[in-house]
């Protein structure tokens, strides 16, 4: 959790949902860059959870199965501590309940797909990734909500504005668009 | 004389592998009615004749599978895994074709039954949070060993 220096009685916040083999300091940090504009300059409080057993590798694949065999699936257990992040969220009162954001990155934005529609305390979403729910061997295996691919996936049918950006994100110009998504939708004037 | 020799033939031998090595994979890897029938012999069967080969690709894919994951305890699994994978699949293929029939609440309940998380997230609508700072437990009595890992197991459980 990435808090500004600058004391405020309320602050806006934004769930930052990270994708494979990274880490939640990696995506917020050097993929996106989010620390200066949007902690020090925007006045944002970042949260972002480190998601467990999210490395595409065998393990996770072992426990997709296995998940998958008793009845679960990995990709509930994410969506599950999603919405404990935003259970924190509502506790604390240093947040602004009414600006809430999320940002997912690839897997993180699968999770973020199936989380805002879970729950009303998001005011913005930025993704760039929509899984078929079809991906073999890791946690967007959950073959039983393909046919409701077409609804989850399209950004219309919420009531929230959303973002979707390419999934490569390499220039300057892209991390501007979010910012500034961001800061129109969260409603926040930045100096 | 005798070492140039048997460098030069040594060469045309190289150049001769590698042509006939080219034309098998060529043979293998053309589309040509010619190279079918040479996989067929290979694999010592015969496709039926409405094989489609498209299709046939598009459907293995959701057959994908780690290649050192063998043992007759992972077939087992395996073979259930895909057949809850293919139920699924027909299921879609077999589903209506209207847009959207599902509301906002149908839908999060669909999504949630789904993920097998509904009584998880009423456990989370139903209880209260608590939130431990790290300060708060080296202050507090947790003075044993691994007590720090155990509340936070707590309070996720509680959760």
């Amino acid at each position: 959790m990435l808090i500004p220096k600058e004391k405020k009685r309320e602050y806006p916040a934004i769930i930052i949902l990270h994708g494979h083999s990274e880490t939640n300091a990696f995506c917020i940090k050097e993929r996106f860059e989010l620390t200066d504009p949007l902690v020090r300059r925007g006045g944002f409080i970042l949260i972002s959870p480190q998601f467990r057993a999210m490395n595409a590798d065998m393990e996770e694949y072992y426990i997709t199965r296995r998940l998958m065999s008793n009845g679960f699936t990995l990709m509930g257990m994410r969506v599950y501590e999603f919405l404990l992040v935003v259970k924190y969220l509502r506790y604390l009162k240093e947040i602004d309940h009414s600006r809430i954001g999320l940002l997912g990155h690839s897997g993180g934005s699968v999770v973020a797909n199936l989380g805002v529609r879970l729950t009303d305390a998001i005011n913005a979403e930025v993704k760039d990734w929509d899984s078929n729910y079809l991906e073999s061997g890791h946690c967007e295996d959950v073959p039983i909500l393909y046919p409701y691919v077409k609804v989850i996936n399209d950004e219309k049918t919420l009531p929230i504005p959303v973002l979707k950006m390419p999934y490569y994100l390499k220039d300057y110009n892209g991390r501007k668009k979010i910012i500034k998504f961001f800061l129109k939708h969260l409603k926040l004037n930045i100096k | 004389m005798r070492c140039l020799r048997q460098d030069v033939h040594g060469r045309r031998l190289i150049v001769k592998r590698f042509i006939y090595a080219f034309f098998l994979v060529s043979l293998i890897f053309s589309d040509s009615s010619f190279g079918e029938d040479f996989i067929n012999v290979v694999e010592k069967k015969r496709l039926p004749a409405d094989y489609d080969k498209k299709q046939d690709m598009q459907n293995r894919r959701y057959y994908y599978f780690p290649k050192h994951d063998y043992g007759a305890r992972i077939i087992r699994s395996r073979k259930k895994l895909e057949k809850i994978r293919m139920d699924n699949i027909e299921k879609a293929m077999s589903g209506t074709e209207d847009e959207y029939p599902l509301s906002g609440m149908e839908l999060r309940d669909t999504i949630l039954t789904c993920l097998n998380i509904k009584f998880l997230v009423e456990r989370i609508d139903n209880t209260q949070l608590t939130v431990y700072t790290i300060k708060e437990i080296d202050r507090g009595s947790y003075t044993e060993k691994n007590s720090y890992l155990k509340v936070i197991l707590s309070a996720y459980l509680a959760c």
